[in-house]
This record gives C-alpha cells, sequence and structure tokens, in this order.
C-alpha cells in the first residue's frame, strides 16, 4: 500500500515539474525566435536606412 | 438616463423590426434547436422516471446552444457597411445601443425558448405544463444572464478573427454558475419537487445582477476603446 | 538589472524549493490518515495558491491598464495569466492524482477541483483569443475585458459548485486537509514561497518576450513605413 502510495507521489512530483520545465521550454523557444526576429528586422532596417 | 433609456429601446426595435421582416436568425436557431433535441432523443435511452431527473439539464443545453447563434450576431450584424462605426459615432451613449441589442437578442432567444419548450416536451412525453409559469419565470431570469454576457462578448469578438468560433469557447465557461442554477430549479420544477429552489434561484439572479451592471460599466470600453 | 533579478529569483526559488524538498523526504513521517501520498500536498496546495495570487496580479493590471492605457499592464496581464495557467495545471494534475490514490477516481467534481478547472477553462479563453486580434490596442483592451469577466465569475462558480454538491448529495472527496499536522506547516509555506519566486522569475522572463515583441511590431511599421 505505501509502495503505491509512493510511486504516485513520484508521479505526482514528476508531472508537476514536467509542466514547469516544460513551460521554461516554450519560453526559451519563443524567446530564441522573437530574438533572431529583432536581430533580423534591425538590421532590415539600417539597411534601408543606409 | 431617460435619452438613453429611450435610446436603447430605439435600438431594440430596429433590431427586432430588421429581424421579423427577414425571420433568418430566428428560423436558423429554432431548427437548430429542434435538430438538437432530436439528437438528444437519440443519445438517451432513459426510461421516463430516469428522464425527468435530467430533464432541465438537456432543456438548458439546446437553449444555451440555439442561443449561441442569435446572440452571435447582435453586433456582429453591424460591421458590413461601417454601421457599427456610425452607431458610435452617434450621440446615443455606448451602455444604450448595448442594452439595445441585449433586449432585441433577448426576446428573440425567448421566442426560440417558448417554442422548443413543447416540442422538447413532446419528443420526450414530458408533463410540463403544470409548472409552466415557474418555468417560464426561469426562462426570463436565465435568458437575461445568456443574452448581457453574450451580447457583450459578440461586441469583444466583433474585430477578431475565427470569431464563430472565439465567441462559443469564451462565453459557455463564464455561464457555467448561471446554467447550474437554471437547470437545477427547472428539473426541480418539472419534477414537481420546487419546495427549496431558492438558493439556486438566488445564483441565477446574482448572476444577472453582477454581469449586468460590469457588462453596462465597461460596454464604453469595448466599443469605443 | 532586470536579467540579474530573474536570475536571482530563480535561483532563490529552486536552493528553497530543494531545500523544502529535503525537508519533505527526508524528514516528515508520512500523515497518519493517508501515509505518504498526504505529502502531495505540499506541491497541491502552494500551486493553487501561486496561481490565484498572479490571477489577481492579472485582473489588477488589466483593471489599471483600462484606467491608464499603458501597455505594461497589459503585458504584465498576460504574463501572470500565462504563468498562473501553468500551475494551475500542476494542482489540476496532482489534485488528480491524490484523488486516485485517495478515493479510487481520477476525477471528481468536487469544489476545488471544479472551480480551478473553470478558472483554467476561463483563462484559456484569454489566451486563444489574443493571437486573434491584430491590432494591440484592441487585443489590450478586449483581454483586459474579459480578463475581469473571468474574474467576477469565479465567486459564483464557487457558490454554484458548492450548491449543486450539497444538492444532489455528492458525497464529494474533499481534497483539502481540514487538520494538517503543525510540523507540516514551515514546509508548506516554504513551498508557497519557492514556487512565488519561480513564478515571479517566470513572469519576468515572459514580460521580456512581450516588450520585445511590441519593439519587433514598431520596427516592422517602420519597415513598412521606410
Amino acid at each position: 500500500m505505501d509502495a503505491i502510495n509512493q510511486t504516485y507521489l513520484f508521479y505526482g512530483y514528476s508531472a508537476a515539474w514536467i509542466i514547469v520545465f516544460g513551460f521554461i521550454l516554450l519560453l526559451v523557444r519563443r524567446g530564441q525566435r522573437i530574438d533572431h526576429e529583432l536581430t533580423r528586422l534591425k538590421t532590415l532596417v539600417e539597411d534601408k536606412e543606409k | 438616463m431617460k435619452q438613453g433609456l429611450l435610446a436603447a429601446l430605439f435600438i431594440a426595435r430596429k433590431d427586432l423590426r430588421t429581424e421579423f421582416r427577414t425571420k433568418e436568425a430566428l428560423n436558423a436557431s429554432v431548427s437548430f434547436a429542434l435538430v438538437v433535441l432530436m439528437l438528444f432523443s437519440f443519445a438517451f435511452d432513459l426510461g421516463r422516471d430516469e428522464f425527468y431527473d435530467i430533464s432541465g439539464g438537456l432543456l438548458w443545453l439546446v437553449y444555451v446552444f440555439a442561443g449561441a447563434l442569435i446572440v452571435n450576431r447582435s453586433f456582429i450584424r453591424e460591421v458590413p457597411n461601417d454601421c457599427l462605426d456610425v452607431l458610435i459615432a452617434s450621440p446615443m451613449p455606448a451602455w444604450a445601443l448595448y442594452l439595445g441589442k441585449v433586449i432585441a437578442s433577448f426576446v428573440l432567444l425567448l421566442i426560440v425558448e417558448l417554442v422548443s419548450l413543447p416540442v422538447y416536451g413532446l419528443f420526450n412525453n414530458l408533463q410540463w405544463m403544470h409548472a409552466f409559469w415557474q418555468l417560464f419565470g426561469v426562462m426570463i431570469l436565465a435568458t437575461w444572464g445568456i443574452t448581457v454576457t453574450g451580447v457583450a462578448f459578440s461586441a469583444v469578438t466583433v474585430n477578431v478573427k475565427l470569431r464563430e468560433l472565439m465567441l462559443p469557447v469564451l462565453h459557455y465557461p463564464l455561464l457555467f454558475p448561471l446554467l447550474i442554477g437554471a437547470m437545477q430549479v427547472s428539473t426541480a420544477l418539472i419534477k414537481g419537487e420546487a419546495s427549496d429552489i431558492g438558493q439556486e434561484l438566488r445564483i441565477v439572479i446574482v448572476f444577472d445582477l453582477i454581469f449586468t451592471s460590469l457588462a453596462l460599466y465597461l460596454i464604453e470600453f469595448i466599443l469605443v476603446g | 538589472m532586470r536579467e540579474k533579478a530573474i536570475y536571482i529569483l530563480s535561483i532563490l526559488g529552486a536552493l528553497l524549493m530543494a531545500w523544502n524538498m529535503h525537508t519533505i523526504f527526508v524528514v516528515l513521517a508520512g500523515e497518519a490518515a493517508q501515509g505518504q501520498i498526504g505529502k502531495m500536498l505540499f506541491i497541491h496546495v502552494p500551486a493553487a495558491i501561486t496561481a490565484y495570487s498572479f490571477y489577481a496580479v492579472a485582473v489588477i493590471c488589466s483593471i489599471a491598464f483600462l484606467f491608464t492605457k499603458n501597455f505594461k499592464y497589459d503585458s504584465i496581464a498576460v504574463s501572470s495569466i500565462e504563468v498562473a495557467q501553468v500551475f494551475t495545471l500542476v494542482n489540476l494534475v496532482t489534485g488528480s492524482l491524490w484523488g486516485h490514490i485517495i478515493w479510487g477516481i481520477w476525477w471528481t467534481w468536487d469544489l476545488r477541483l471544479t472551480s480551478q478547472f473553470m478558472c483554467f477553462m476561463l483563462y484559456l479563453g484569454y489566451l486563444l483569443m489574443r493571437p486573434a486580434i491584430a491590432e494591440a490596442t484592441q487585443r489590450a483592451t478586449m483581454s483586459a475585458i474579459l480578463a475581469i469577466f473571468a474574474a467576477a465569475d469565479i465567486p459564483l462558480v464557487v457558490m454554484a459548485i458548492r450548491l449543486h454538491n450539497v444538492r444532489t448529495q455528492h458525497p464529494a472527496p474533499v481534497l483539502e486537509t481540514g487538520g494538517v499536522d503543525a510540523t507540516w506547516w514551515p514546509p508548506l509555506l516554504i513551498g508557497y514561497i519557492a514556487l512565488m519566486l519561480i513564478a515571479s522569475a517566470l513572469t519576468m522572463v515572459r514580460l521580456r518576450q512581450e516588450t520585445v515583441t511590441r519593439e519587433i511590431d514598431s520596427l516592422r511599421r517602420e519597415l513598412h513605413a521606410i
């Protein structure tokens, strides 16, 4: 009984951390995408101004 | 204030008159309600007594689905030919425009509900006539809640892509407390056990009061910005 | 400056969380009635309270945006809501797993789980609607309106569920602990603080992304104009 309890406790905490880290991963990926877009646009604007 | 109310009634009359000329939304809504009723009859194969337990719930599901069609149109019908811009630019206060549309949608949805109720009773061999006036009272209260929130969201989603998709997604979760109250009161009334439905009725009334005042206050921001 | 704040918050939060986990798993004994599974409390409840705190922040910022029209408030609102959604999801999943052990069911429409789920659905609508509005001011205004409506609905949802459970005589398993052992309070509070720190760091990261997105929008307009 306690063994099942511990297993599910492990599942619970794992699920919690997977969700949080999944979100962090999402943020990181989105951050990279918009940073890339920002540099691209900045170079485009500079080129056009020249 | 009085001018505003007169303006609201004017808008309500305009919308109702336009709708009664073509009856597009009414016909579509009633047909949709009938189709959903038919689907429910096939979906559930319950004995008479068991069906009474879910009678109120199913009724309000039908009303909410049919209501989406009516409520969706209220502000979106003004979008072609810049009618909405003209209405917003007019000296009429934003809350009057909103109230007028709510009243019009309310009347239309009530008509759909009154037409669907006998058909619902017919398809499912349900006795509802003994509680008609009480049911009508609940219908008025809950329909007001549905139209108040629905028309507000219709105004919100005027410039949203995929607005037909967005409105139900936004609207239905919000209606949850109202529907629980309405469903339980309706079931109790149809079953004839309506001795202590005061608390559920209170939820419906509180929902109406809160969202009517909130929407009337916030509609200025929604329409004008 | 902000980068530093993000790093400090996240490291502090992570350290606090690690220490808390050690306390929970190594030091504390299992709860008498529930056994080891009761320790799920230490992530389930702080996640819920963190989520509520961030929803509250979002609603306050939404109201502030409507009156000041300052986009900073809109950015804070959307960032807070996204982070709050993550923690609501954590709460729902851990609650479901806990319920499975204690009550043998994966889900029940009890007060806590249902109101959390409704919260999740209401603000999911918020997050779904945002990308569908192209213009920035309109998007911010409509999002603010939606956030306020959703917040007004939550108390009504709680009232309705409470009534429903009483009415239908659901033996609604109450996934809350009335009497918690005194030794359990410190880890609970520390867990809450740790999650708040982590959530704040995540919100600030998201906030920075919102600012960059607005800069991208203005650059696009400039490019279009040239």
